[in-house]
């Protein structure tokens, strides 16, 4: 029946009975199926809230978590206020996944807790009991908690996101000198002190959750969820995944024999442990030498490290802030050495730079490294150079990818067949460079890849070359040092400049400008009206002496010369004239009085009358360039200031138009190079920063 | 671990309907409102080919079941019927199919004939389609009440696809969805996404993103359409693992 009241528009032939089987579910497709789909399928894919029946949920997810995580797609289904992008790292207590809110648009960091807990009896009591007690702990140095929940069984945790490594990670790409290393700990307990006095222990402090975000702070993540990982009245299981076997090594002894009775001070143990391992490298385990026996520099700190690792807790440190404050004191002493690399483990190689975390070391794609995706756009060797390619830069891993795309430049059209990806392994990668340039921003990459890259430019071999727009120089800059970090180049500078500091930077480039178009304003406002005034009063001063009789030989010339600028300038002469309301009889009387001037007879009455129109357009003009002159003083004001940009451009074009005398002078010159300097994309940024912001 | 869908269709924004069309006739049966029979009207008009199927099935020469159909949802748009119903219990698809037999059981051929001559009304059926032409329908060894669950099913996504097509279309994009149509419910070939790219001139990354948000969209329509002739949210999903069984039969 549906073969004829199919709308054609639609445009399916259905009468045919073709029985075509489904290439999902192999059953056969009935003839009369609307649009030739498979309508057990269609069924199967609205129930199964998936997108497709081949990805049934029950087959992404088992109860054997964390074994078979939920995959991010699944988890935005399960959680649609968030938009769950990739799983950034697995723990013993969970999985954490990068998401992001978008009713807030800000990045959140998702934890998953293992549904191992949740078969725990009345687990989501007690998870959201320590979820509320979280929320509370508002620190700088701690982890942010947002939100807590609970879906198909699964307990989640809302929490700030840290763009950064941890320590783990830290340590494991090179040292970190011993300064930084004591400061790290300082503000550990700092932030330890903090929960301390709200009454949370965070039963768990080991370098992998001890985060440092790009400026280099200390977060601490997962406060307190330790907790929830043993039950009270029973030791510790020691069937834990690997993640929770390592910690035991950062535990204090009483959290192995009686885990009811811990309290702050198994922080502190913990602590001590982190401690020992970022200044040797080692960790405490049987009889240990203490830092100071290794390396004598430490000496100072050797107090320190004793006292935290005391097996009975009434021998420790009895407070965060003591173990702060002794710190403070060892840094202070004067066997400390605080550019001098800790630990003995592994020579220092490359010091350790916050912006660039080692896209190697690190077990799991950190988010900042996924995150350096920049666009591009060159033009196509391979179709000499009529055709553009758009493509964009990531660095995935320890893997520099690019994608491009061949697209028609006149048509704004993709070509077939001329995209791809070309994967460049960082290893090969020998350098990288990005240079902002005035208008072509380019970004090359020295490598050692043989491989024949098709489709880019390669202006030699073992160079690729980008042009970045102006609106990426950022993440440009952001991506080159990523890889020069990874590579042990030093990084570029200007990383992060500050919109102030852009600002004055932008200023100090305009400043000559600035004055080079104030002197153009300054031709025109007083020189040209002041040079007018001399040629006036020069001019009139002479005819008005009384002729001498005696020289008409002088005379004459001087008067065919009135003659021929009078005979010359007529037409103009009437027309300023009707405009000054000059009577018509005083025209006539002149018209009249002008074939007389040949006698050279007294007729100075009448040059006086012809030279009044000449002084009105004179006094016309030069008010009119005065005019111009005060613009291009507003011009060079705004300049001066970095201040509207628009206003900028268009003082710069009056500059340079030939119709004032200043242009003449030199504001041809000054308005090119203005407008050169303006539409440079670093100026430009800089108009737009406000000079009050902070 | 199975997903409860009601958590998260009641989280999502229903683009839609705030209740289900069917709830809001059911529970306004007593008062025949012009809302009411307003919904009710759209509802028939998209289900009338099953009740047709249904006659067709039973025996009913083409005329009279024409004639049944007409007179039957005249009378129940008119709202005599749905009074009779149990809003608590049944579903659109149940309802209408039990009014039909009723009805059938009652009809008698001189009732008919007063109901055309005294009543020229008649259900604007989208009959346009199809030329003034009935569907031949014609009858095969199927079940009465089997063959009105599958054209049922069949019904219900084609009007699916349907709500698709039109926001394709209104996309600008109805030419790529008639040629992208058949592979919605396949698995994943690249040979034919391939074929269908250099077809249009498209990348092949581009089809798979356009299928990827079609297949969502059908989802999305086939749950709204569903949503129209069940009582609740928790209803959708047993009467499509109803239809599903229906067809896999």
């Amino acid at each position: 029946m549906r073969g004829k009241s199919w709308p054609p528009a639609m445009g399916m032939a259905l009468d045919h009975k073709i029985m075509a089987s489904c290439s999902t579910c192999q059953r056969e497709i009935p003839s009369d199926a609307p649009g030739g789909l498979c309508p057990v399928c269609a069924f199967g894919m609205a129930r199964s809230q998936g997108k497709n029946p081949a990805d049934q949920p029950t087959r992404e997810m088992t109860s054997n978590f964390p074994e078979q995580l939920p995959t991010p797609e699944l988890l935005s289904r399960m959680l649609p206020q968030f938009e769950v992008q990739e799983l950034i790292g697995i723990g013993g207590m969970g999985a954490v996944y990068r998401a992001r809110q978008p009713k807030l648009d800000r990045p959140i960091a998702l934890k998953i807790m293992s549904s191992r807990f949740a078969k725990q009896p009345a687990f989501a009591e007690r998870f959201a009991r320590e979820a509320r007690l979280l929320a509370r702990l508002n620190h700088p140095h701690i982890v942010s908690v947002y939100d807590f929940g609970e879906v198909n069984g699964f307990c989640y945790l809302v929490m700030e996101f840290v763009d950064g490594i941890n320590l783990r990670q830290a340590i494991s790409a090179g040292k970190l000198p011993a300064d930084e290393v004591l400061q790290i700990v300082q503000q550990v307990c700092e932030a330890l002190q903090f929960a301390h006095d709200q009454g949370v222990v965070h039963r768990d402090i080991k370098p992998e959750n001890i985060l440092l975000d790009q400026r280099g702070r200390v977060k601490i993540a997962d406060f307190g969820l330790a907790k929830l990982n043993a039950d009270p009245q029973t030791p510790v299981s020691l069937t834990g995944t690997q993640q929770v076997l390592g910690t035991f090594n950062y535990m204090a002894p009483e959290q192995l024999e009686k885990p009811g009775s811990v309290d702050h001070r198994a922080d502190i143990y913990s602590l001590g442990v982190v401690l020992y391992e970022l200044l040797t490298g080692e960790l405490p385990i049987g009889r240990f030498p203490l830092p100071g026996e290794k390396q004598s520099q430490f000496a100072p700190l050797d107090q320190v490290v004793a006292r935290t690792l005391e097996k009975e807790p009434q021998r420790r440190y009895q407070q965060a802030s003591e173990v702060q404050t002794a710190v403070e004191v060892a840094r202070s002493d004067s066997r400390f050495q605080p550019v001098q690399p800790a630990g003995g483990r592994r020579p220092a190689a490359t010091p350790f730079v916050t912006q660039t975390p080692p896209a190697a070391a690190q077990p799991y794609s950190s988010p900042s490294v996924a995150e350096a995706v920049v666009p591009f756009r060159i033009g196509n060797p391979s179709t000499g150079y009529k055709t553009q390619t758009d493509g964009m830069l990531s660095l995935q891993k320890d893997e520099l990818v690019i994608t491009y795309s061949a697209r028609d430049p006149f048509f704004n059209t993709k070509l077939l067949g001329h995209d791809g990806e070309h994967r460049l392994p960082l290893s090969q990668i020998s350098a990288a460079d990005f240079k902002e340039g005035w208008f072509a921003h380019p970004l090359t990459i020295k490598h050692r890849s043989l491989e024949d890259y098709r489709g880019l430019i390669t202006d030699k071999r073992g160079s690729l070359k980008f042009v970045i727009a102006s609106e990426d120089i950022d993440d440009a800059k952001v991506l080159v040092n990523r890889i020069r970090g990874a590579i042990g180049q030093s990084p570029i500078a200007n990383l992060y400049e500050k919109p102030q500091e852009k600002r004055s930077r932008a200023k100090r480039r305009l400043h000559g400008l600035g004055i080079a178009m104030s002197l153009v304003g300054f031709v025109n406002t007083a020189l040209f009206p002041a040079l007018m005034i001399a040629l006036f009063s020069l001019r009139s001063g002479v005819p008005s002496m009384p002729p001498d009789p005696s020289v008409p030989e002088i005379s004459q010339p001087l008067e065919s010369n009135e003659v021929t600028e009078t005979s010359t300038s007529e037409s103009e002469e009437i027309r300023s004239a009707l405009k000054s309301g000059m009577q018509r009889t005083e025209l006539e009387e002149r018209a009249s009085a002008s074939p007389s001037k040949q006698d050279g007879v007294s007729d100075r009455p009448a040059v006086t009358n012809v030279q009044k129109p000449a002084q009105i357009m004179m006094i016309l003009t030069t008010a009119i360039f005065f005019g111009i002159g005060l613009l291009l003083l507003s011009g060079a004001h705004c300049l001066l200031n970095v201040r509207h940009w628009h206003w900028a451009i268009a003082m710069s074009i009056l500059c340079l138009i030939p119709i004032h005398p200043g242009a003449i002078v030199g504001g041809i010159v000054v308005g090119i190079w203005s407008l050169v300097e303006l539409c440079r994309y670093s100026n430009r940024v800089a108009f737009t920063i406000d000079p009050y912001e902070s | 671990m199975s997903l409860g869908p009601d958590e998260n269709e009641e989280a999502r924004p229903r683009p839609r309907f705030a209740t289900t069309q069917w709830s809001l006739v059911a529970a306004a049966a007593e008062s025949a409102s012009e809302s009411n029979r307003t919904a009710l009207e759209q509802l028939c008009q998209q289900y009338w080919q099953p009740l047709y199927a249904w006659l067709r099935q039973e025996g009913c020469s083409r005329e009279d079941a024409e004639d049944i159909v007409q007179s039957f949802l005249l009378e129940t748009i008119e709202s005599r019927r749905v009074e009779r119903a149990d809003p608590n219990r049944g579903r659109f698809r149940t309802f209408l199919l039990a009014s039909l037999k009723n009805y059938r059981a009652n009809w008698r051929r001189g009732e008919r004939a007063l109901k055309r001559g005294g009543d020229a009304q008649r259900v604007p059926l989208d009959f346009s389609l199809l030329g003034g032409d009935w569907p031949a329908e014609p009858i095969d060894q199927e079940s009465p009440d089997r063959k009105f669950d599958r054209k049922w099913a069949l019904c219900l996504i084609e009007n699916s696809l349907q709500r698709v097509a039109q926001r394709s279309g209104a996309k600008g994009r109805g030419d790529l969805f008639a040629r992208l149509r058949p592979l919605l419910t396949g698995a994943d070939d690249a040979d034919s996404q391939q074929q269908v790219a250099s077809e249009l001139g498209l990348t092949v990354g581009a089809v798979r993103v356009a299928l990827h948000r079609w297949r969502e969209d059908l989802r999305q329509a086939i749950r709204e359409e569903i949503r129209q002739t069940v009582l609740n949210e928790r209803e959708i999903d047993e009467e499509l693992g109803y239809l599903m069984a229906v067809l896999s039969e």
